[in-house]
């Protein structure tokens, strides 16, 4: 197993060198350094290239040979068949970790497949080795970054994440920005012909910067081990895996992508019943579960106070959260009555799930019927539903003026403002769901989707987590719910 | 007159009353006839106040017995103890139908109960009441529309809709717009003290201009009549439902929602199960079955070709379509070698899904490779990936030109193009898979997410449904697939239609 030590200077290099780096703009070569650069790398960089002098204002070198130091990292873009003679060099020269961008090894046929035998061969004499096939790795704290990755967040945080595909390391990384989620790093390993599935889930679990491990896994190198490790590490931090390749068609398309084996369905239903390790099935349950983790774990719980607006809303709600086997608390009378009185008379309902019925009520009324509700002792979480979008609107219509921006009507600030109070002051976390409902192109839906994304930003900033639909706040709030549940149960049976 | 054919008139008024009308804005009898009138309404219309002389520029009538003419339709807004006078003058006069809006009736208090009560004989004495405790009527044919469905489509079209809930119309007539879905008309009727579930869906099956009828279900009155109507139906038209208040929580919220009982999880998937229902769980997957059962239907299947980029979203397919009963038939090594000539290599695979590795491959690329797999392969439907819309941000950057639009960069003119060709020559279906990934508030990302709007708008407008994930589609499709299935072995026939791709009308701009 890879030392932490050897994996953490590849993931935080000191220096690094771009063999492949490209003056032309659109070739991978170009495309890593100007990456690396946007995300503001402060480390040495050694562009290596034997035809140019500089490649965007950084001095290159015309081979490893010629560089003054040999550097913490060697990133490699050339073609598959040079890549063996390089990776040879800059491991004689003392570089002890590399990462392989370039495709055509293991996953394209059988000369592939020889060349990959030959960079694991020359991995064993010294340089760990990420890839090949990979995007490499983002880590905001150093400021590097995979290849599509030069858009990323900028800010660390706590979630450490691997993955076989780049791909799937792009888009989580580009989605996980606007929706408040921060990683410690990233990892695309590609066909894992040296650094794989177990050094990466020990390097995370051991790096004090980690506090949410995740993973999209095609296959892992050696199941026994990968299981051993995964049972433990699940007891010390929330482990999140997205297994991909459960099926049999799903096996033959992870054969021509990484090149790896997959493994059956109903066995990874026991790895994920036996470990505590929390499955998700997609990228969007990906996200929506990190989202859940960054902002609610390790509270929550399943007793909710919902507080929904418009009657449909609250039944599907209800049935929802049923389902995923929340409860909902009564509320003592008195709390009804203080409830009640924030609510009109007729559509609507102050029991839990509380119905707010009219879609415009003000945010002080709502935050004072969550207060209620949060000192009742009884919720472990609040999930406060509002058909933002409508109000929006509406109030616009009201004053008959359609030039006025729709920022103007805007009452999530205070709403958020609040919100942050609750949680500071009660511990009891919010999670919040603004239904999208106008989605075309014109100016006055696009001016709500900009309205909606604004909303979610003062909302994270808030530390509550906000969902387009019940139904994914829901499912991914029980996933956090049943982790919390998995670690008691882990504690008390010590 | 029959029940159809006043419904009818009700759905489709020429005149119309509004009791409870009001001149200040924010008011329910301030917003409803300014939502009639933004979307197009142009009949008669005759506002009831006691007080005002002038609404919206039309003039008032301060009761029922002062209009010119019996009208078609009386909206009602007035608070619940006041509707029952109206009601009793509505009859009196001859109007054929009622939707009171008024709340204040069963789901609230006893005395509620007793009025609502009250409007139901008053229901039988000759005049049809929707509500109370409803948002009404939205019908783009006529020009009406529910309270908040002052931006629902003007264009009229296959699918009649029915909900208990009033925000449930007010959401999907909304929702249903960017999507491409069109309604022949689409009826919240809340407490159903007359008009009921019942009521509607006999009406939808009855109507030549709805071809798809779905409903959002809280409870239902009489359980056998309505599964009666089920089973007759079956045969006829695709009826999507979401039946909601399955479990206790829920059937608790919905009585106090709309005052109705919820039943038992396993008496309705039994009967959706032997009707052909194709049951749904949310609104999201409402609409995702309603843009196969409009755009494919009776087209596509089980064999499908993938085609598109990123191969952890190829994994992620397969995987999907496996557990859906979905297949992706395996090519012939001709095909796949032809395919493999228009690929790079590396990165890329030539088979079933067909990974074309980079991202920046062209929509052109693509539609060459579905058009070698439909003159080679035996499929039914095509799955396009286009991944990376983010991409088009990083084209931007390399031509060092900040202020061009990203729309410079857009391949979904092309792709749409291809897909009508496809669909002309081969009569096969597209469905198109656009994940998101760039989705924070900067202007460059918001100007993303309108291409990706303008991307679904053009790839409707040739008749390809859109979807965010794979996992939608992939359960759109399935779900279509099953209840075809289900059609040929109630029917005995193969064939479900003329095997001809239809190429829609292309949507409405807003």
């Amino acid at each position: 197993m890879t030392d932490f030590n050897t994996l953490d200077r590849i993931i935080h290099p000191k220096s690094v060198a771009v063999v492949g780096a490209s003056p032309t703009p659109g070739k991978y070569g170009w495309m890593y350094l100007s990456a690396i650069q946007r995300m503001g790398y402060a480390g040495e960089i050694y562009p290596i290239n034997g035809k140019v002098e500089e490649i965007r204002g950084i001095k290159a070198y015309a081979s490893l040979d010629e560089l003054p130091e040999a550097p913490d990292l060697a990133v490699f873009t050339i073609p598959a068949r040079s890549v063996p003679e390089e990776l040879e060099r800059a491991r004689r020269l003392g570089v002890k970790g590399a990462i392989i961008q370039s495709a055509g090894f293991s996953e394209n046929g059988a000369e592939g497949a020889r060349l990959e035998a030959e960079i694991k061969e020359i991995s064993k004499k010294g340089i760990r080795v990420i890839g090949p096939n990979c995007f490499g790795t983002y880590s905001p704290k150093t400021g590097v970054t995979v290849i599509p990755g030069f858009d990323f967040s900028r800010e660390p945080g706590p979630v450490g994440f691997f993955a076989q595909s780049g791909g799937m390391t792009a888009d989580l990384g580009q989605l996980a920005r606007s929706q408040g989620v921060r990683f410690s790093a990233m990892v695309s390993y590609g066909n894992g012909a040296d650094i794989t599935d177990v050094d990466l889930l020990s390097y995370f679990v051991q790096d004090p910067d980690t506090k949410i491990i995740a993973a999209y896994l095609e296959g892992v190198s050696d199941g026994e081990r990968f299981f051993s490790l995964l049972s433990e590490t699940a007891r010390k931090k929330p482990v999140i895996i997205w297994k991909g390749g459960t099926t049999p068609a799903g096996q033959k398309a992870v054969m021509s992508h990484t090149g790896s084996m997959g493994g059956e369905e109903r066995v990874w239903d026991g790895v994920f019943a036996q470990t505590g390790a929390v499955r998700v099935t997609d990228l969007e349950e990906m996200i929506d579960t990190l989202m859940a983790f960054s902002y609610v774990y390790p509270n929550g719980g399943r007793r909710l106070a919902m507080l929904g607006g418009g009657g449909a809303l609250c039944v599907e709600a209800s049935d929802i959260a049923y389902h995923h086997q929340f409860t909902f608390p009564s509320f003592p009378e008195d709390v009804n009555v203080r409830i009640g009185s924030h609510l009109s008379a007729t559509g609507s309902s102050a029991g839990n799930p509380v119905d707010t019925g009219n879609p415009m009520v003000p945010p002080e009324a709502l935050l004072d019927i969550m207060e209620a509700a949060a000192k009742t002792g009884v919720v472990d979480t609040i999930l406060l539903s509002q058909t933002l979008q409508h109000i929006h609107v509406i109030m616009r219509r009201i004053t008959e003026n359609d030039d006025i921006p729709l920022s103007t009507f805007a009452y999530y600030p205070r709403l958020a403002e609040g919100v942050k109070t609750l949680i500071d002051d009660t511990g009891v976390p919010v999670v919040g769901v603004f239904p999208k409902t106008s989605t075309t192109e014109n100016d006055q839906d696009m001016e709500l989707e900009r309205e909606w994304r604004r909303a979610r930003t003062a909302f994270l900033e808030a530390g509550a987590p906000l969902y387009p639909t019940v139904a994914r706040a829901v499912a991914a709030l029980e996933r956090v719910c049943r982790y919390v549940e998995f670690q008691n149960a882990v504690s008390q049976a010590k | 007159m029959n029940d159809q054919k006043i419904l009818d008139r009700i759905l489709h008024p020429k005149s119309l009353a509004l009791v409870g009308a009001s001149g200040t804005p924010g008011k329910f009898g301030w917003l409803y006839p300014k939502a009639i009138f933004d979307i197009g309404y142009s009949g008669k219309f005759y506002p009831i106040n006691p007080t005002a002389d002038e609404i919206l520029g039309h003039r008032v009538y301060r009761s029922l017995s002062e209009l010119p003419e019996t009208p078609d339709l009386m909206v009602v807004t007035v608070p619940a103890k006041y509707v029952k006078g109206y009601l009793e003058e509505a009859v009196e006069i001859g109007i054929p139908g009622a939707v009171v809006m008024s709340s204040g009736f069963s789901e609230f208090s006893p005395e509620g109960e007793e009025m609502e009560r009250e409007l139901a004989d008053i229901a039988g004495r000759g005049i049809r009441i929707i509500g109370p405790n409803c948002f009404g009527i939205y019908s783009p044919k006529a020009g009406i529309t529910v309270i908040p469905g002052a931006g629902f489509s003007r264009e009229a079209g296959p699918v009649g809709f029915f909900s208990q809930s009033g925000g449930m119309v007010s959401d999907i007539g909304q929702m249903a717009m960017s999507r491409g879905i069109r309604f022949s008309a689409a009826v919240s009727y809340g407490n159903a003290v007359d008009v009921d579930e019942a009521v509607m869906l006999r009406y939808f099956a009855d109507d030549p201009n709805t071809k798809i009828i779905s409903a959002y279900i809280e409870g239902v009155k009489d359980g056998r009549r309505f599964f009666e109507l089920l089973r007759e139906i079956a045969n006829k038209k695709p009826v999507v439902i979401w039946k909601s208040g399955l479990t206790d929580a829920g059937g608790r919220a919905a009585q106090s929602h709309t005052g109705s009982m919820g039943g038992d999880r396993e008496i309705w998937e039994a009967l959706f199960a032997q009707t052909g229902v194709i049951p749904v769980r949310g609104l999201e997957e409402m609409l995702d079955l309603l843009m196969v059962l409009t755009y494919i239907h009776p087209l596509g299947g089980r064999d499908i070709a993938i085609v598109g980029g990123g191969g952890g979203l190829a994994v992620e397919s397969a995987d999907l379509m496996d557990l859906a009963g979905l297949n992706l038939p395996v090519f012939s090594q001709e095909t796949s070698k032809k395919i493999g000539a228009l690929l790079q290599g590396a990165g890329s695979s030539p088979t079933n899904p067909v990974d074309v590795g980079n991202p920046v491959v062209h929509a052109s690329t693509l539609v060459e490779i579905m058009k070698i797999i439909a003159e080679g392969e035996k499929v039914e439907l095509f799955f396009v990936i286009q991944f990376l819309f983010h991409i088009y941000i990083l084209f931007r950057r390399m031509s060092g030109q900040k202020d061009i639009p990203l729309s410079t960069f857009a391949t979904y003119p092309a792709l749409a193009d291809g897909i009508r060709e496809i669909c002309g020559a081969y009569n096969l279906p597209v469905i198109g898979v656009f994940p998101e990934t760039a989705t924070s508030e900067n202007p460059e990302e918001v100007e993303l997410e309108l291409e990706w709007r303008k991307a679904r708008s053009a790839l409707l407008d040739v008749g390809a449904p859109v979807y965010p994930s794979m996992e939608r589609a992939v359960n759109a499709v399935s779900k279509l697939a099953d209840y075809q299935d289900f059609l040929r072995h109630l029917t005995g026939k193969k064939d479900l239609g003329d095997g001809k791709c239809r190429l829609p009308r292309p949507l409405e701009r807003l």
